[in-house]
């Protein structure tokens, strides 16, 4: 395992690399002779920028990946971390990353200039790619609408990085697996339309801690391309008065697309889910008296289901309210309250399930639900429930509740979900859940 | 393959904001379902328009990647 230095200020790609003094003058120089697991030092002063097309090869591995590392040349290797390195790639030109095992550390990606078409930086191109960048920044210049930052197509962690966008058509697009862990769009850039894109059915997207508060009020958060991707969001920051939509688009079977507790304001409840059968959102005026709460504001679910949902398949469901069970070997019952303007729903349209540990001796899932016998059952209506609820906005309140029975045999979690399966169809469930 | 037809309805939250499920569907008769929350005292109107014309452009995007084969 050797150390690479590199600083543009004096550096020749014509010397070895091995101290500050015999510095590479870039990083396509230091990923000319890099071996896995090897560390490439840029120093803080380092600034290299080139008119062509910008392709970082690198040699690492999984097992043994390539660090490079923004570094205070003071020291030899550096005892402190440098954000400062910049690598830029100005005109029609992309950059490109590669390789099996890659972690950066501090440094500043600008691609493009001008208004040059569609440029790509592209972060870890390879399928079988597990890439780590932390602290980084990534820049489009070009205002050309097409252009993206390509977030991996392996597996890719990206972890309290910026992201800035010089056009509204540009975004951060997934096409692997993709976890954003912290970071912000960076101020002074045009804020995207849509901040997130899935361009890949493979994509699988988890965003986090992440601050949005640069953008524009209207920003959508994902968008959706191929379909069955899916994606979530939680415990982020939205951009104030944000009038913007979780998804902006058509979706399809198989996708999914998941907002948990993220907000403008001082709230901490604040969720939206949508996929190809419906979308649920925070609804705190119509609520359950002594129903869900977060110590201060009553809430439940607005369940709004498309004209696809049908049983028994395509159901829009909640998402899991999980509740640690203490008891075994006695029968309990869950109960989850719900409430509709006019419709009664039958155990064919919305029903309870629940998973519970069943089996003694093992955390094996057993899984009862109250909705019909079978596929071929003759439905019938959920039970009616006599709980109060605000219903100021309902012309016809239908009270009920779905219920389902198990046996506990181990101490564990119990997750309930509520399926809704009955098309175009909005369902308030209070995500209270009652085990007596 | 436009939007040729839509319908929203709102509801105003505890706090103010404003819950709206907004239906769209184009020529096909395909629905695009898009539910959320807005600010308070929001031109939900104004929105509504910005929403279908997103998605014009967008289904016209769709349309055009499936005729070149994208």
């Amino acid at each position: 395992v050797a150390n690479i230095y590199v600083r543009s200020t004096d550096g020749n790609n014509a010397d070895n690399g091995s101290t500050w003094a015999l510095a590479k003058a870039d990083l396509t120089g230091a990923a000319a002779i890099d071996a896995a697991g090897d560390v490439i030092y840029l120093s803080q002063a380092h600034s290299e920028s080139t008119a062509g097309a910008l392709t970082i090869a690198l040699a690492g591995t999984s097992a043994s990946p390539t660090k490079v590392i923004g570094g205070n040349d003071a020291a030899e290797p550096p005892t402190a971390v440098s954000t400062a390195p910049k690598v830029v790639a100005t005109g029609t030109n992309s950059i490109t990353i590669t390789g099996g095992g890659i972690y950066f550390y501090g440094v500043q990606f600008e691609a493009g200039s001008g208004s040059s078409s569609t440029l790509f930086l592209n972060l870890g191109n390879s399928n079988s790619s597990d890439v780590e960048f932390e602290a980084c920044a990534f820049r489009l210049v070009t205002t050309g609408g097409g252009s993206t930052i390509a977030l991996g197509t392996g597996f890719s962690l990206f972890k309290n990085c910026t992201f800035k966008f010089a056009a509204a058509g540009q975004s951060a697009d997934a096409k692997g697996q993709v976890v954003v862990s912290g970071g912000s769009l960076e101020s002074g850039g045009t804020s995207p339309t849509n901040m997130f894109s899935m361009n890949s059915s493979a994509a699988r997207l988890f965003v986090e801690g992440f601050d949005l508060s640069n953008a524009s009020s209207g920003v959508n958060i994902f968008k959706p391309t191929a379909a069955p991707a899916r994606a979530l969001i939680r415990n982020s920051k939205l951009p104030a008065s944000w009038s913007g939509s979780l998804v902006n688009g058509t979706l399809q079977a198989g996708e999914r697309y998941e907002m948990h507790n993220c907000d403008a304001t001082d709230t901490n409840y604040r969720m939206a889910i949508s996929d190809y059968a419906g979308s649920a959102i925070t609804e705190t005026t119509i609520v359950r008296t002594g129903g869900a709460n977060d110590g201060t504001t009553s809430l439940s679910w607005k369940l709004v289901s498309t004209a696809n949902a049908e049983y028994p398949n395509i159901t829009f469901d909640t998402a899991e309210i999980v509740q640690w069970n203490d008891t075994t070997g006695s029968s309990k019952t869950c109960t989850v309250e719900i409430i509709t303007d006019n419709v009664t729903l039958t155990d064919a349209e919305c029903w309870l399930e629940i998973q519970y540990l069943g089996t003694s001796g093992f955390p094996l899932g057993s899984f009862v639900s109250d909705s019909k016998a079978d596929v071929l059952a003759t439905a019938a209506n959920q039970a009616t429930s006599t709980e109060t609820w605000t219903t100021t906005l309902l012309d016809t309140p239908v009270k009920q509740k779905l219920v389902a029975t198990f046996t506990p045999q181990e101490k564990g979690f119990v997750h309930a979900v509520v399926r809704l399966a009955k098309a175009s169809t909005t369902v308030y469930v209070d995500p209270k859940l009652t085990i007596a | 393959m436009p939007i040729v037809n839509h319908n929203i309805t709102q509801s105003v939250q505890a706090d103010g904001r404003i819950s709206y499920v907004l239906r769209m569907y184009d020529q096909d008769g395909t629905e695009r379902l898009q539910v959320g929350l807005l600010p308070a005292g929001f031109d939900t109107a104004a929105f509504v328009q910005t929403r279908i014309a997103e998605a014009d452009v967008q289904l016209a995007d769709d349309e055009f990647r499936a005729l070149v084969g994208l």
